[in-house]
């Protein structure tokens, strides 16, 4: 019979499998080899005899890679790669320990060449993120890393140093693209690249980057000043880069996940790659909600081979159209804790 | 079925019982807790829990059963142990105890109830570990439900008008250090103490302390408290209780237990003060994360709830 691995890894790479066959064979590993998850479904009694259906396979809190005992199927010490969560003041990161970045780097390359690199070309990638070096944790940084090696051309860096945004360096860069025709690539965290609109906007400077340039974003449009919306943002992307909404990207990931899920232009309907499903749960109920209806996300990524492949989010989305619109993250303390209220009275 | 009662929770509290070894495990991913974090919440739980503090609850409670109804918990997922005294009291009224466990947290509740069923079969019978169905609401005659206003405001409004609704939602916790208790031995224990409130639930419980009022200086020994919890309660010093009140008053009705360390005395002194600000439960400090059978959690007595016509019953407590 071959080994699970090797069909996981194809499936990553042709996006052909199945998925239902897979997902239950990796939950019977997972069970077997990953013993605090196997206490957890024990406890439940959901083991592999009982669990006929992928959508019954026990799904980890993300807490549960916030503390306790390492959610891995092998001895952490042997971890080819540790990934943390970001965290704000107070909040405890979310720690994956990963055995291999096969699968990871696998189901990466695959998601990206079909959103963001589709072209043969190789482009210079512009990284408004902190280069491994000065973040060696961040799955983030990592994933930007993998696919500017894999996909990026000559000139390609990081322009984020020390915390802050090169900006000087990163305009040069850029005017030189539209002197010279050829396209960039800018990938970085959605709050980046609003601090470099600010910029541009207060030196009353835009820039027209050639057609083929493109722009993916990641994270939250929450700022500190205010909150803008999808289309805003695009609109600044156009108004700024002069990179049009069809090659406007948005990507939503986790450290807790290999795979990611990526919305076009002004969209907000998230998809992600044919190994990964994801259901949108009722909180207070545990079932699953209807279309038009918000809950919780829970992922199914069989990209998550040495961990958990079933994570219950703490984000809020709504199922739409074979995706789902993500609205967020949970507030509620069916999910947090009753302490949550006194954080509001008391920052 | 108070022996029984206690009978179990001597088994809980003893660290070689399967169940509670499988608990350990399994919560530490239901909740992200250390194994210490989980056993300390376990302990805590179940010492309060005891034949003769069952006992004394009965006699001075004076529980008249309620035959023959169902009463419905829905679980908390931030405080694994919130539910257990609720469902206790249910059994001893001898009502049948139905537990939905949470979204995040479903496994120390199948637990508890397999400690039961190999206990006493029979009382195991009366509880059962439930999934939602759209019908539950209206097989029930009471909900228990634990959870934020918007959750407990939404069952609300799914409620079939003939059933009781009993809400626990949101609240939060304070300890307080007087002056004496820095000036005398008192303080060598302090550190442990707190830490004792703060570590069970990572600081997410109704009664883990959010904000450490000290009477004059901090001490110094309370720096290296950061170093020994991942998350801390704020430091406030003051200098007279009049600022503490100021502090919390626009919270009254949100605050749950006031942890203290200093001259009881005091703490009488000011007890119409800490009742016009609301809050349910005043212990010393290192005594916050047990609260005994008796604590009114959010002013309410289940008790009493169970015996309320239905339309009656309605609370806000904390979880």
């Amino acid at each position: 019979m071959e080994k699970l691995e090797l069909k996981i890894e194809r499936f990553l790479r042709t996006g052909q499998g199945s998925f239902d066959a897979l997902a239950l064979e990796l939950f019977a590993y997972q069970f077997e080899c990953n013993t605090p998850y196997r206490a957890f479904c024990e406890a439940q009694q959901r083991t592999p005899s009982e669990v006929k259906d992928w959508l019954e396979i026990p799904a980890v809190p993300i807490q549960a890679f916030k503390g306790g005992a390492p959610l891995t199927t092998f001895s952490c010490e042997r971890a080819a790669a540790v990934f943390h969560s970001s965290s704000t003041t107070g909040q405890t990161p979310s720690q994956h320990y990963l055995k291999t970045l096969t699968f990871y780097e696998t189901a990466l390359k695959s998601g990206f060449s079909a959103w963001i690199a589709p072209s043969e070309k190789k482009w210079p990638f512009c990284l408004l993120v902190p280069s491994p070096g000065e973040a060696p944790h961040s799955s983030l940084t990592w994933m930007l890393d993998v696919v500017m090696r894999q996909f990026g051309g000559a000139g390609s860096g990081y322009f984020i140093q020390r915390g802050l945004l090169d900006d000087w360096r990163l305009s040069r860069m850029l005017a030189r693209a539209q002197t010279d025709g050829h396209p960039v690539v800018l990938l970085g965290t959605t709050l980046a690249f609003l601090a470099f609109f600010e910029q541009c906007s207060k030196q009353n400077k835009t820039f027209r980057l050639p057609i083929g340039s493109r722009l993916m974003d990641t994270g939250g449009m929450k700022t500190q000043k205010r909150d803008i919306s999808r289309t805003e943002f695009v609109e600044q992307v156009e108004r700024f880069f002069g990179i049009p909404e069809d090659a406007c990207l948005n990507e939503y990931g986790m450290c807790e996940m290999s795979s990611q899920f990526y919305a076009c232009g002004t969209s907000s309907r998230m998809q992600g790659p044919p190994w990964v499903r994801t259901q949108v749960i009722d909180p207070v109920t545990g079932n699953a909600v209807g279309p038009g209806e918000s809950g919780l996300l829970r992922h199914f990524d069989l990209a998550n081979v040495d961990s958990v492949m079933a994570i219950q989010t703490e984000d809020v989305g709504e199922w739409r159209d074979q995706g789902f619109v993500l609205k967020g993250r949970a507030t509620g303390a069916e999910l947090k804790g009753c302490s949550l209220a006194a954080e509001a009275y008391f920052k | 079925m108070i022996q029984t009662l206690g009978r179990l929770s001597e088994q809980w509290l003893d660290s070689d019982f399967p169940l509670r070894q499988s608990a350990v495990r399994a919560l530490q991913v239901s909740t992200g807790l250390t194994p210490h974090q989980v056993e300390t919440a376990i302990d805590a739980c179940f010492s309060e829990l005891t034949e003769e503090k069952i006992r004394t609850f009965v006699e001075v409670e004076q529980l008249e059963p309620v035959e023959e109804i169902k009463v419905l918990h829905v679980l908390p997922s931030n405080v694994f142990t919130a539910w257990i005294h609720g469902a206790v009291i249910t059994l001893l009224m001898k009502a049948d105890c139905w537990l939905k466990p949470s979204t995040h947290e479903p496994v120390f509740a199948p637990l508890w109830k397999r400690s039961v069923d190999q206990l006493d079969p029979l009382l195991g019978q009366r509880i059962r570990i439930v999934s939602w169905t759209p019908k539950i609401l209206s097989e029930v005659e009471t909900v228990v439900a634990y959870g934020s206003d918007e959750t407990l405001n939404r069952l609300r409004q799914e409620l079939p008008p003939t059933v009781r609704m009993v809400g626990y939602g949101h609240r939060f916790s304070v300890a307080a250090i007087f002056k004496e208790a820095l000036q005398t031995t008192e303080r060598a224990s302090l550190l442990d103490r707190l830490l004792a409130d703060v570590e069970p639930f990572r600081l997410q419980g109704c009664l883990s302390p959010q904000v450490l009022y000290v009477e004059g200086e901090i001490p110094e020994e309370f720096g290296p408290l950061s170093r020994r919890v991942d998350r801390m309660p704020r430091l406030h010093r003051f200098e007279t209780w009049s600022e503490v009140e100021a502090d919390l008053w626009s919270q009254r009705g949100h605050l749950s237990a006031l942890g203290y360390a200093g001259p009881w005395e005091r703490v009488q002194a000011l007890r119409p003060n800490l009742d016009a600000l609301g809050f349910s439960r005043v212990c010393p400090l290192g005594e916050m994360q047990r609260p005994p059978l008796a604590w009114r959690n959010g002013r309410l007595s289940l008790v009493e709830a169970l015996h309320r016509e239905p339309i009656l019953a309605k609370s806000d407590g904390n979880a």
